[in-house]
């Protein structure tokens, strides 16, 4: 990585803004290790730990067996003793073998011990369709993390912000579940090191308009903005809202926004019974009941496992089309 | 005047014995925080002689019947039956209780009410140890059941593997809640299973408890020069799988003979045999650890609760807020 | 002196328990810590310890009978 004490880049993409998030981090401190399957040797499944083997050498950048529950517990036990470990589980998927460590252990150890210990652990992870990779490889399984107590929840959606928000994951006493997508990796974007407008908990709103909120995170807010042109043409004014991180979710932002435009529709790539999306309705109903003009859209996957056959996989997620079809109908 | 351990161990058998009485006692009077309570009557000899072959600075996790190896530890029996009780004096603020009891202060990082969930902590620890160059070792205490949980094996190679200052310690006190070992393991032989991950192993089956140290010892000092290593320790559960259940699906002439077999007893023959103490001695020393016991148990009643808004703290860290209640949350939605 | 043992609440959900079996009689000599019962809650057949050394005076409850938690099941005298 030639350009790595560079402060600004115009154009990096996601993978590597993540990689200069955990070189940097690591430069700054050395008790962060990373620990994963192929983190190592074969640089992360989709290379967002290439060559930090080479720089940091194999005592803070280590190979671990196909041990899901085991990589998280240990690393919760080197977090609990010392260390500010980076644990990567491949795809989310696989956090069904893990959840014990993740649920019972990491998010409960401050709490059932009484405030004596912090568990300072980032889980990184990367999950969402687009390769084809089936039902066991390309859920979107956040709401799992949201329900539970004492787990922060980050999901960028852009370079800069996954920059941030891993170095910020990495500073803190809280754990974090850091939720990748694995389409976004080749995006790219700008990255500012010395972003003073980055604010860890506030929800970014990346379009202002008066007439629709459109609220989203991770690679939907893709979608939202390629939407929004379209709108643009009918007259129809969209804020989007790229949520950042999901725990602690900015509320204030997201009622706010709908208060002024009165219409909403929650964007994401899960599926839709008892989503984030479900999460985020509740809380626009609970607050702005009074202004909306037309009930909350949630626009998410299907509530079925995600198929394999690439023409499946698209009419499974949402499309741009459809994102307008609703908006228009929402603002009719 | 003697050099021999005998008599200290003696003691932390004696006053874990006493501990898990007054445990039961609190069950009975209505004072403990629920009833889920594992007893470790008549298994002292695992955490007395580990516990006592761990070095000062050294730490571990527990199973769900852990408060023994607590004791053997340094843990004060003031706050350790406060936690129990749920009360504010409490290790955890009584946020834990019995299954969650911990002390950072004294390596205890933690018991655990999941078979098996505290035994990848150590690994992790070792991993720590290792790399800051601390000349600590980890020990996961855990129960026959937990021989079946994969999460050992991956732990155990992951030991292996990284050569950690790890030891993976299983009171095999022949019962996983109601289901004997018989009716749970496949081939009965745990220190094969530890050897063929090539870990160090050690099998202790008699009711030496200054056996089970030196040779606990060695295991410990191993895995501290990165040999990690396995220790199996044989022993039989008095009581039920909690409280003081009786366990009807155990042989009752099983149960009458095995109980026989006290560890503490043995210990105390030993005393006499080697004339370490004589019979007065070891009953004033008997009598020292109830009244310890006993004021214990006491301060954990007359101690406090907690206040309600414990409930919010120690969810995130201390710089941030905390939790919004519901009652808080529905009241800003019914005034909107 | 003379004092009364109750039936303890085994339980969260407990509100009757059965003797299920004696182990001591009248005029026993018992020590605290050994087993002087066994109780039957709505789940689990419990060993009730004695409390404190004592001499069974009187079983007020006999094997079998179903009575409320709280209730008296014995009388004894400290020693």
């Amino acid at each position: 990585m030639s350009d790595l004490k560079q402060n600004y880049f115009e154009k990096i993409t996601y993978r590597d803004a993540l990689r200069l998030a955990m070189h940097d981090a690591m430069i700054e401190d050395k008790k962060i290790i990373i620990m994963g399957v192929d983190v190592a040797n074969y640089g992360g499944a989709y290379g967002a730990t290439k060559d930090l083997l080479k720089i940091f050498g194999k005592d803070r950048v280590i190979d671990s067996p196909i041990s899901e529950p085991a990589i998280v517990g240990a690393a919760l036990g080197a977090a609990m003793t010392g260390l500010r470990p980076i644990a990567e589980l491949m795809y989310i998927d696989f956090f069904g073998m893990s959840m014990d460590q993740i649920v019972n252990q990491l998010a409960k150890v401050r709490y059932m011990f009484g405030g004596q210990i912090s568990a300072p652990l980032v889980l990184r992870t990367q999950g969402g369709t687009g390769r084809s990779a089936g039902a066991q490889h390309s859920q979107s399984l956040e709401s799992w993390i949201m329900h539970t107590p004492g787990l922060y929840l980050s999901m960028p959606s852009t370079p800069n912000d996954a920059y941030h928000l891993l170095r910020h994951a990495l500073r803190i006493d809280n754990p974090t579940i850091f939720i990748e997508h694995k389409l976004l990796y080749n995006s790219t974007g700008y990255l500012n090191k010395e972003d003073p407008n980055f604010s860890f908990g506030k929800a970014n709103v990346i379009r202002e308009g008066k007439d629709l909120s459109i609220i989203s995170y991770s690679r939907m807010v893709n979608f939202a903005e390629k939407a929004a042109e379209i709108l643009n043409q009918h007259n129809i004014n969209t804020e989007i809202i790229d949520l950042r991180t999901l725990k602690p979710l900015d509320s204030k932002t997201i009622i706010n926004s709908v208060n002024k435009t009165k219409r909403a529709l929650v964007l994401s790539e899960s599926n839709y019974t008892s989503s984030v999306p479900s999460e985020i309705t509740s809380i626009i109903f609970e607050h702005c009941f009074k202004v909306l003009k037309k009930p909350v859209i949630r626009y998410t996957a299907e509530d079925t496992p995600v198929p394999v056959a690439p023409n499946l996989e698209k009419s499974y997620i949402p499309n741009v089309e459809k994102i307008v079809e609703y908006s228009k109908k929402l603002c009719s | 005047m003697t050099n021999s351990l005998l008599p200290q161990l003696y003691t932390t058998m004696k006053r874990i014995r006493s501990f898990e009485e007054r445990v039961g006692e609190l069950f009975i009077k209505g004072e403990s925080a629920g009833t889920m309570l594992h007893l470790s009557t008549g298994e002292e000899i695992g955490p007395a002689s580990v516990g006592l072959a761990m070095s000062e600075k050294d730490t571990f996790t527990t199973h769900h019947r852990g408060h023994g190896i607590f004791i053997a530890r340094g843990g004060d029996p003031k706050n350790m039956l406060a936690e129990i009780a749920g009360k504010k004096d409490g290790y955890c603020k009584g946020k834990g209780g019995s299954m969650h009891i911990a002390d950072m202060k004294l390596g205890h990082l933690g018991a655990n009410a999941i078979v098996g969930g505290g035994i990848p902590t150590v690994v992790g620890a070792g991993i720590s140890y290792k790399f800051l160059k601390e000349k600590k070792v980890s020990v996961a205490f855990f129960g026959d059941g937990a021989m079946q949980q994969g999460i050992l094996y991956e732990s155990m190679n992951m030991a292996s593997l990284w050569k950690l200052p790890v030891v993976f310690c299983c009171i095999n006190n022949q019962y996983g809640m109601g289901t004997k070992i018989d009716n749970a393991v496949g081939f009965k032989d745990f220190s094969k299973r530890a050897e063929s991950f090539g870990l160090n192993s050690l099998h202790i089956n008699d009711l030496d408890v200054e056996n089970a140290y030196h040779k606990s010892k060695e295991i410990i000092e191993d895995a501290r020069k990165f040999k990690p290593g396995f220790i199996e320790i044989e022993c039989y559960r008095f009581f039920g799988h909690a409280r003081m259940d009786k366990s009807p699906y155990r042989n009752d002439s099983e149960e009458k003979e095995m109980r026989k077999l006290d560890p503490i007893n043995y210990a105390k023959s030993k005393l006499i045999k080697e004339s370490i103490f004589n019979e007065e001695e070891i009953l004033k020393i008997d009598n020292e650890i109830l009244k310890e016991m006993d004021s214990a148990m006491e301060f954990a009643i007359k101690s406090p609760v907690n206040d309600k808004n414990e409930i919010f703290t120690d969810v995130y860290s201390e710089k941030d807020p905390l939790p919004e209640s519901i009652d808080k949350k529905i009241n800003k939605i019914l005034s909107n | 002196m003379e004092k009364k043992i109750t039936l303890p609440r085994l339980g969260e959900t407990m509100e009757m328990g059965t003797i299920s079996k004696w182990l001591i009689k009248e005029g026993d000599e018992f020590k605290r810590g050994s087993i002087i019962a066994e109780i039957d809650s709505d789940k689990t057949t419990v060993e009730l310890p004695a409390l404190e050394d004592g001499k069974l005076l009187k079983v007020l409850c006999n094997e079998g009978e179903e009575i409320e938690v709280g209730s008296e099941i014995a009388i004894f005298e400290t020693i």
